[in-house]
């Protein structure tokens, strides 16, 4: 599953500041390490390093900027709870 | 010889709390409301409101954090609280991106362009035909804006994209600002790419507007797709560009995420669209027996 | 379960209350003291829990089928003919066809009342002619019947119903319930009479008790209110409606006067005349009845003068000048695919 730890590096390069700042001083050494293949590591030092900062700022102002609460209506996932929300429903 | 404008096209605007007033005053100019699926969680709206809503004008779900596209099968208990959704809000249709949002047990936070290779080809393939048969329906897929060129990649996007409609079968979201956006962003040409995509397979067309960035000291320029600005003119030749290219009919959706103008503006811009998809079905020309091509 | 009609409910109602007092009665000669209390109290929770019941399917919640889209209409959900006259006045004097000099009307353009397609707009128009005092047409019956479009649009869909519709079939299921309750209790007197028995004060008490509780349930007593009332459904139109527009009560103080926008008639149909901008409350609270005490919320009455359609902006009321619970959407700020501000 290389594109699934190819994509895991990605997500990282996305959102994990440190973990760039290493990549870009050392890429190769980092995704050596981070797991990914030969072919992988040489194409990932050649990333678009000017659209990864974009991204990152990017992705950071998203997460930022999602203000994130439990669901008030989350619809009930167990049988149980769908039941429940049944008889709830009738009173 | 010309043929008339396709008058099954649709034309409608994304559902915001903001611009509730100007839609509810103008259903007559409006066919349809698209909403994001995800603000009615996130934000705690209920799920009961978005079905009234429904109720009132034809509505389609957008999700945008199933990551359909990713390398990873897509959680059970997500595609199962969606299909709760769908069930519950009863819309037209369910729309998606082609997109990865989580890896490695990290949520990313929005949408990422994976890597466009054969087997990213192969796990948005097996996504996306799990999530149809979970929710009971075929989403729409959309093609994404990226600031960075997917790494890794061995295609070209309107390979990769071409190529996940035809292993899914889906319909197509045509993102008409994300792929000047893109064009712009990673110097291709919009037109060749819409050349290249299976057109027939669009149902669904988003335009929106976005701002430029300069790059540092080097005097590039990257355009956003911010949807804070209205739709830039080459929208909307794009959009004639398909409208002259398809036969099908197209519900055009015009999205706005801040900085709203007065409502009438936005009027105004999907009257542009109007006008665009008229010019361009009024630029079809006829097969010899009749039939637009 | 979708809904029950008013005879099914009845229906059902009887069976239950039919089958509590056979069982009881074929019991009562066995059980006595406290332990029949229990049983007794068991039946009136039983009766109460199926009025209950029975009353909310016959009232569905569910928004039923159509458009409900109309300001007015809202207003007349929300608040009745009162706030829904407001409304349209407010409406009529943002667009410039009513000038409003505190609690003075009149119309602002010639023949105002042949360019609108409302009826309720037209009558207010008509009403209104040459100057009119708000504080008084706005009670008066004739523009209240002119809400009576709107009002029967509600009936027919249910979201609202008037008391006395409901009247007969509640009462008749209280009275179902009523009934068994009593059978068994005088059928308890009359045993304990025949045996010498004479403590029957609690019995007397918790029978009491049982009536009236009997009678409080949903579409009991409340059957008579005679006014009209938000069904279910309407409860739900409203609420859902409410969420929909999100933060609009806290965006009051971006509205534009004269703008012409929709938000201001939606602004105050959902949330009341206390959630209108600076530009409008002191001429609404103009418009209020001389003894009204304004709620909490709206400005004080300020000098009466002409609502100030130029276009300048309106002093901000708000405190909160942009949405606190902006949308995440596609882009959230940010666009579908990743990209940002």
């Amino acid at each position: 599953m290389s594109d699934a730890k190819l994509e895991a590096v990605l997500a990282r390069l996305y959102t994990d500041a440190a973990f760039r700042e290493a990549f870009l001083a050392h890429p190769a050494d980092t995704a050596r390490a981070a797991g990914l293949q030969a072919r992988d590591v040489d194409e990932l030092a050649r990333i678009d390093r000017e659209g990864l900062e974009l991204a990152a700022r990017s992705y950071a102002h998203k997460r930022s900027s999602k203000t994130r609460t439990a669901p008030a209506t989350a619809l009930p996932s167990s049988a149980f709870g769908r039941w429940w929300a049944a008889l709830r429903g009738l009173w | 010889m010309a043929v008339e404008a396709d008058s099954r096209d649709r034309f409608g605007i994304g559902y915001r709390p903001e611009l509730l007033a100007g839609i509810l005053a103008n259903l007559d100019r409006l066919d349809i409301v698209e909403a994001v699926a995800d603000d009615f969680l996130d934000h705690g709206m209920h799920l009961r409101a978005l079905r009234t809503l429904a109720g009132q004008v034809p509505l389609t779900l957008h999700g945008v954090s199933l990551g359909l596209a990713g390398a990873c099968p897509v959680e059970a208990k997500r595609l199962e609280a969606f299909a709760r959704w769908v069930d519950f809000v009863r819309p037209e249709s369910w729309t998606e991106h082609l997109a990865f949002v989580r890896a490695g047990g990290i949520e990313i936070g929005h949408l990422a362009a994976p890597p466009r290779r054969p087997a990213t080809v192969e796990s948005a393939a097996r996504n996306v035909a799990r999530a149809a048969r979970v929710i009971g329906a075929m989403p729409c897929l959309e093609n994404v804006a990226t600031l960075i060129d997917p790494p890794c990649s061995t295609m070209s996007e309107t390979q990769w994209v071409g190529d996940v409609l035809r292993a899914t079968g889906a319909p197509l979201l045509l993102d008409l600002h994300n792929l000047h956006a893109n064009a712009h962003n990673f110097a291709f040409d919009a037109r060749t790419y819409l050349e290249s995509l299976p057109l027939h397979t669009a149902r669904y067309v988003h335009i929106a507007g976005g701002r430029r960035v300069s790059l540092g000291n080097t005097g590039r320029v990257r355009i956003i797709d911010d949807h804070l600005h209205e739709a830039p003119a080459a929208v909307f030749e794009l959009l004639a560009v398909v409208a002259e290219r398809t036969s099908q009919s197209l519900t055009v959706i015009l999205e706005r995420d801040g900085k709203y103008p007065d409502f009438r503006v936005l009027l105004d811009e999907l009257d542009r669209a109007r006008t665009a998809v008229a010019v361009g079905r009024g630029r079809r020309v006829p097969t010899s027996r009749g039939v637009a091509a | 379960m979708s809904g029950l009609s008013q005879r099914a409910a009845t229906a059902v109602t009887a069976v239950v209350a039919l089958a509590g007092t056979a069982t009881i009665l074929a019991v009562e000669s066995l059980v006595s003291g406290p332990p029949f209390l229990a049983i007794y109290a068991a039946l009136i929770a039983v009766l109460c829990g199926v009025l209950r019941v029975v009353a909310r399917q016959t009232d569905p919640a569910e928004v039923p089928p159509g458009q409900w889209t109309d300001p007015y209409l809202l207003a007349y959900l929300s608040g009745g003919p009162d706030l829904a006259l407001r409304t349209v006045a407010l409406s009529l004097v943002d667009r410039g066809l009513l000038h409003a000099n505190g609690p003075a009307l009149s119309v602002a353009v010639p023949g105002a009342a042949a360019l609108v397609q409302r009826p309720v707009e037209q009558r207010l128009l008509q009403v209104v002619g040459a100057g009119a005092d708000a504080r008084s047409i706005l009670q008066s019956g004739t523009l209240h019947d002119g809400c009576e479009d709107i009002q029967r649009q509600l009936r027919q869909a249910r979201l609202i119903e008037i008391g006395p519709a409901r009247l007969g079939s509640g009462l008749l299921r209280s009275g179902i319930a009523a009934t068994a309750l009593l059978m068994v209790a005088v059928a308890r007197i009359v045993l304990a009479a025949s045996r010498g028995q004479h403590k029957i004060g609690y019995l007397i008490a918790l029978t009491l008790l049982g009536l009236v509780l009997v009678f409080s349930s949903k579409g009991g007593w409340s059957s008579l209110v005679s006014g009209p009332s938000r069904t279910r459904a309407g409860e739900t139109l409203l609420a859902d409606m409410r969420q929909l527009f999100g933060t609009l009560p806290l965006r009051a103080g971006q509205i534009q006067p004269g703008g012409g926008t929709s938000e201001l008639s939606f602004l105050v149909a959902l949330y009341g005349l206390a959630a209108a901008p600076a530009f409008a409350s002191s001429t609404l609270q103009s418009w209020m009845p001389p003894a009204h005490v304004a709620p909490a919320g709206m400005a004080g009455a300020e000098s009466s003068s002409s609502w100030d359609t130029s276009g300048s902006s309106s002093s901000s009321s708000s405190s909160c000048s942009s949405s606190s619970c902006s949308s995440s959407s596609c882009g959230g700020g940010g666009g579908c695919g990743g990209c940002g501000s």
